[in-house]
């Protein structure tokens, strides 16, 4: 854009050809924003053309989780309680994208209030019989579809990473109390967390420095200066060292995706990094701190909604909010007590190595309709399936990143976890970013299945 | 030195324990296919609850030192 080889505008009437011709099958926007994108587009070509340059975001679009408010624009928090919802001000990051000169696209779907990892009725644009994932299923749908550039998402318990690895597309849930929520519909505050969905770690890379930030209105975010994450990416990752857990997060997997989570791994040693075997501490008291958290946040969340409208909520929703209100409030305190002490145990745990590489998910994306999870035989409860592998993350707050890392027999995307210290996203960034540009995934990116 | 001692009713649940739950607590689950679906989703998040039911926790965890903990990298912590 700068040297004038493509405007601002050429490039929203690409994604805008590309909703046009993708979303009556993969359905990931709710809603649009054309005229207003291409007045601020023009806007964009003529401040560039004048000399002004607000940034390497500046023109660029990106399209939004339906679960942030955008100001004039409708925001559901994919409920049909606030179908008619158009919120008065945009959300803390919404406005620092608009800042640094972002066009904003449109609404991306988002499973009911997030509260889950399906995303209705958004399906997988490499098999439209598929789930995208969820709860940010529309965002990485629409990447992996070509009809977004650039989108924002949210995570409590894997809702970026999960559809980033069953799109096959890069998703980064960055460290808690790095990107403000403030204008995010609330699923649990001590859990919830906002970052990028992109095709390339670098577009992720870009995202983040644009949202990254204290902000006084969001209490968990803390003062400090930021990184050059985007200056950081092409820097050396010899000699860094990859924590493999021996436990938990290699369990109950997938083959096909054991096989490729376990070659990643691998090229990350041809890249000179120095794998490692480490003991992931206290996973059941991790995952129960962080059940019982999420279930008692998210009733507390909806306990002024929900009385009224509970015969508007999905079936699954409903499960979540009622087993949130039977859950005792000393079990909700003592996980709470818990939180720092597990998070020791693993920074304890985990001290002698930079990064983990773990699986994204233990299976590829689910057919529309399934609530199980069989993996060898074994069935496990679906939610449950999609969740054990990312809340750990969660609760200790940890950055991590979902890159695409092969396909299986049928064509179905995997993703690799990356995990890191906590505020150290620009090392986590710099590994996927080592990753994929030194293997063959990203290309597939350009040939998207549908469409 | 505390034990946590909260928690422990959804070990025990029956569906008409959780039923009777339902009506007590006045919660919007009516049907058989609603109680059903919830008494699945605490059974399922029973076992991982029960981690932390089991955990013994001492004054000194408090929740506030978890954004102390993160933001120092974890430095500082006492381990117990």
């Amino acid at each position: 854009m700068r040297e004038g080889e493509v405007s601002s505008l050429e490039l929203l009437e690409l994604v805008l050809e590309r909703i046009e011709k993708t979303d009556d099958d993969v359905k990931a926007y709710v809603a649009l924003r054309e005229e207003k994108a291409r007045k601020e587009a023009r806007a964009a070509d003529e401040e560039i053309r004048k000399g002004v340059d607000r940034g390497p975001l500046h023109g660029l679009p990106v399209s939004i989780k339906d679960l942030i408010d955008t100001e004039g624009l409708r925001t559901t928090y994919g409920s049909p309680i606030f179908k008619d919802h158009v919120p008065k001000e945009d959300a803390a990051v919404v406005v620092r994208l608009k800042e640094a000169g972002a066009v904003i696209v449109g609404k991306t779907n988002t499973h009911e209030f997030a509260l889950g990892g399906i995303t209705p009725p958004t399906r997988n644009p490499y098999d439209l019989s598929r789930i995208p994932g969820g709860s940010s299923g529309g965002s990485a749908a629409a990447i992996a579809a070509g009809s977004a550039l650039l989108t924002l998402g949210s995570d409590t318990g894997g809702s970026i990473r999960i559809p980033a690895s069953y799109c096959g597309v890069v998703g980064l849930k960055p460290t808690y109390g790095r990107v403000s929520r403030v204008g995010v519909f609330p699923e649990s505050w001590s859990l919830d967390h906002v970052g990028p969905i992109t095709r390339h770690v670098e577009d992720c890379a870009l995202l983040l420095q644009a949202i990254a930030g204290y902000d006084p209105d969001d209490q968990a975010t803390v003062e400090g200066e930021l990184p050059d994450y985007t200056r950081g990416l092409d820097g050396d990752v010899e000699g860094l060292k990859v924590g493999v857990p021996t436990n938990h997060f290699f369990d109950d997997l997938d083959r096909e995706v054991h096989a490729a989570v376990s070659a990643a791994i691998k090229h990350l040693e041809v890249l000179g990094m120095r794998t490692e075997e480490v003991s992931f501490p206290a996973v059941n008291e991790i995952l129960g701190a962080y059940t019982a958290l999420d279930l008692a946040e998210v009733a507390a969340n909806h306990r002024r909604i929900y009385p009224e409208h509970s015969h508007e909520y999905l079936p699954d929703t409903k499960a979540f909010i009622e087993a949130g209100y039977l859950l005792s409030a000393t079990t909700y305190i003592d996980a709470l007590r818990a939180r720092p002490r597990l998070l020791g145990q693993v920074l304890d745990a985990t001290r002698g190595v930079d990064v983990l590489a773990v699986p994204s998910q233990p299976i590829v994306a689910p057919k529309v309709g399934d609530t199980v999870a069989v993996i060898d035989g074994h069935r496990e409860d679906l939610l449950l399936a999609m969740v054990r592998l990312m809340a750990p993350f969660n609760l200790t707050g940890l950055p991590a990143l979902s890159v695409c890392c092969g396909y299986n027999s049928r064509g179905l995307p995997i993703g690799l976890q990356i995990v890191g210290k906590p505020f150290d996203e620009a090392t986590v960034l710099r590994v996927g970013h080592a990753y994929q540009i030194s293997t063959p995934w990203r290309e597939r990116l350009y040939k998207p299945p549908i469409g | 030195m505390t034990e946590n001692v909260g928690g422990k009713g959804s070990r025990k649940l029956s569906k008409s324990l959780l039923k009777e739950m339902v009506e007590i607590l006045h919660l919007a689950v009516r049907d058989e296919k609603d109680l059903e679906l919830l008494y699945q989703t605490v059974r399922g998040n029973d076992a991982f609850l029960r981690a932390v039911d089991m955990m013994v926790l001492i004054p000194s965890d408090d929740p506030f030192y978890f954004a102390r903990y993160l933001s120092l990298r974890g430095e500082g912590y006492s381990r117990r």
